[in-house]
């Protein structure tokens, strides 16, 4: 493997490195999914775009009744982040059944994102949390709700010469909760077999559901919404929310079978695992 | 090529390094710390864990060209013998090792949560260890030897014992 390695010291590098190269440059953030790559040459990029340099963009930060990440927090700041637990507990949890520490303490939730894979571990999470992206290059910004960012199996709607600034999504309040339920191969260190996350809020008594958000990984091509059983939910007493997930959450997905699951075990776990996820997420909502 | 700059135990060393290069390589092979060792290569098992900058990671997910500047510890500046950190003693004591090719990052691992958690639970131990893989103890004994390595550092932190560890 040869390329150059660039180490800009500003966003305004970034983007004129990203004009200039288009797609023989790489962004390097924490480096967990791409070094393993270029070690085994799977990738061959003429140039490694190091954003290690760039003071402020692992900011985490509250913005009115949002909640704001910079591109370069790690899967462990989300972890410890007490902003992220209080107010968005499913990203914290997703993180932190990512890899192990070791790969936490590198690996950036931008990262994960960008990456793209059907089992990114925080994409279900930032899913169900309507988050929203900032995407950055030379011609100015442009914000992308998460939910059309990913466009199949490693396939983004990111530009060759856009970067992700920013993810943000709104802090969750009373009668809100949100939670982030996987299965893998064995109980840690393991990618989603599949997975589950879900939001949910509650009418005043905590007894009715008024809103449910549905998404699911390692199911489809990408991680998935599941649009139309949350509109069934929608208005259904708690104790009843599970007979209408349970037979709805096939038609929301396309597993398929590869070398950590078969298509069959994952149609079954999927609804198993999107229970799981609302009835936490439930729990919570009335906690709050 | 590039010259970098990393901090070894405290020491600056400036060196020559490929771009491609990976972070555990540089280690051994231009510094000799040879107690870095390489397993997988991709991050499953370990075996290359260091702390940079304070914070536990696998040296072989790390362009050695992007670490310019950082500090490191590996097993070779947390003690040596006559002088060995509590967790290297208790691990030896306690038959924590046995091919010992997971040992020093496994060590590592235990330095990194000592060093947030000086009183853990068994859980918390296991959970600090996931991305260590041992293939000969069944991890028993590495589990027990980090509880007693606690102990060991709290006292010592309490004035009782004598400091063995690589600061001196």
């Amino acid at each position: 493997m040869t390329f150059q390695l660039l180490k800009p010291n500003s966003l305004s590098e970034v983007f004129q490195i990203l004009e200039d190269f288009q797609n023989d440059a790489v962004l390097l953030a924490g480096g967990t999914d791409l070094v393993p790559l270029l070690h085994h040459e799977a990738v061959e990029p003429k140039h490694i775009v190091a954003l290690g340099r760039i003071k402020g963009l692992d900011e985490r930060y509250a913005d009115g009744e949002d909640l704001c990440l910079g591109p370069m927090v790690t899967h462990q700041q989300a972890v410890r982040s007490s902003l992220i637990q209080q107010y968005g507990a499913a990203l914290a949890e997703a993180s932190g059944t990512v890899g192990s520490l070791q790969t936490r303490n590198m690996g950036t939730i931008a990262g994960n994102l960008a990456n793209a894979s059907p089992s990114a571990d925080s994409a279900p999470a930032l899913l169900v949390l309507n988050a929203e992206l900032k995407l950055g290059s030379r011609a100015g910004e442009e914000k992308v709700p998460l939910a059309s960012f990913f466009q199949g199996p490693k396939k983004t709607c990111l530009k060759p010469t856009q970067m992700i600034l920013e993810i943000r999504f709104k802090q969750l309040a009373r009668l809100e909760g949100a939670a982030y339920v996987k299965v893998g191969r064995r109980s840690a260190v393991t990618m989603a077999v599949a997975s589950a996350a879900a939001y949910v809020r509650l009418d005043r008594k905590g007894t009715t559901i008024e809103e449910l958000r549905l998404a699911l990984g390692s199911v489809a091509p990408t991680p998935v919404r599941l649009y139309a059983l949350e509109r069934n939910a929608c208005g259904i007493p708690c104790e009843k929310v599970f007979q209408v997930i349970r037979p709805r959450v096939r038609d929301g997905i396309r597993p398929i079978s590869d070398i950590r699951g078969t298509k069959e075990y994952r149609e079954r776990i999927a609804s198993v695992l999107a229970e799981r996820a609302v009835e936490e997420a439930i729990r919570r909502a009335r906690d709050r | 090529m590039v010259n970098i700059i990393l901090e070894i135990g405290g020491k600056k060393k400036e060196l020559a390094v490929d771009e491609d290069e990976l972070l555990v390589d540089v280690l051994r092979n231009r510094l000799g710390l040879l107690g870095v060792k390489k397993g997988c290569e991709e991050g499953e098992c370990g075996a290359c864990s260091i702390l940079m900058n304070g914070k536990l990671v696998n040296s072989c997910l790390v362009l050695a060209a992007a670490a310019d500047g950082a500090s490191i510890m590996t097993i070779e500046t947390l003690g040596w013998p006559g002088r060995l950190h509590p967790i290297q003693k208790a691990f030896a004591d306690g038959g924590a090792v046995q091919c010992g090719y997971c040992t020093p990052g496994m060590i590592m691992a235990a330095k990194a949560l000592l060093d947030e958690v000086p009183n853990p639970s068994e859980a918390e131990i296991r959970d600090a260890i996931a991305g260590n893989l041992c293939r000969c103890t069944g991890y028993q004994k590495i589990v027990s030897s980090i509880m007693n390595a606690a102990e060991l550092l709290r006292k010592e932190k309490a004035g009782g014992g004598e400091r063995c560890d690589g600061k001196g």
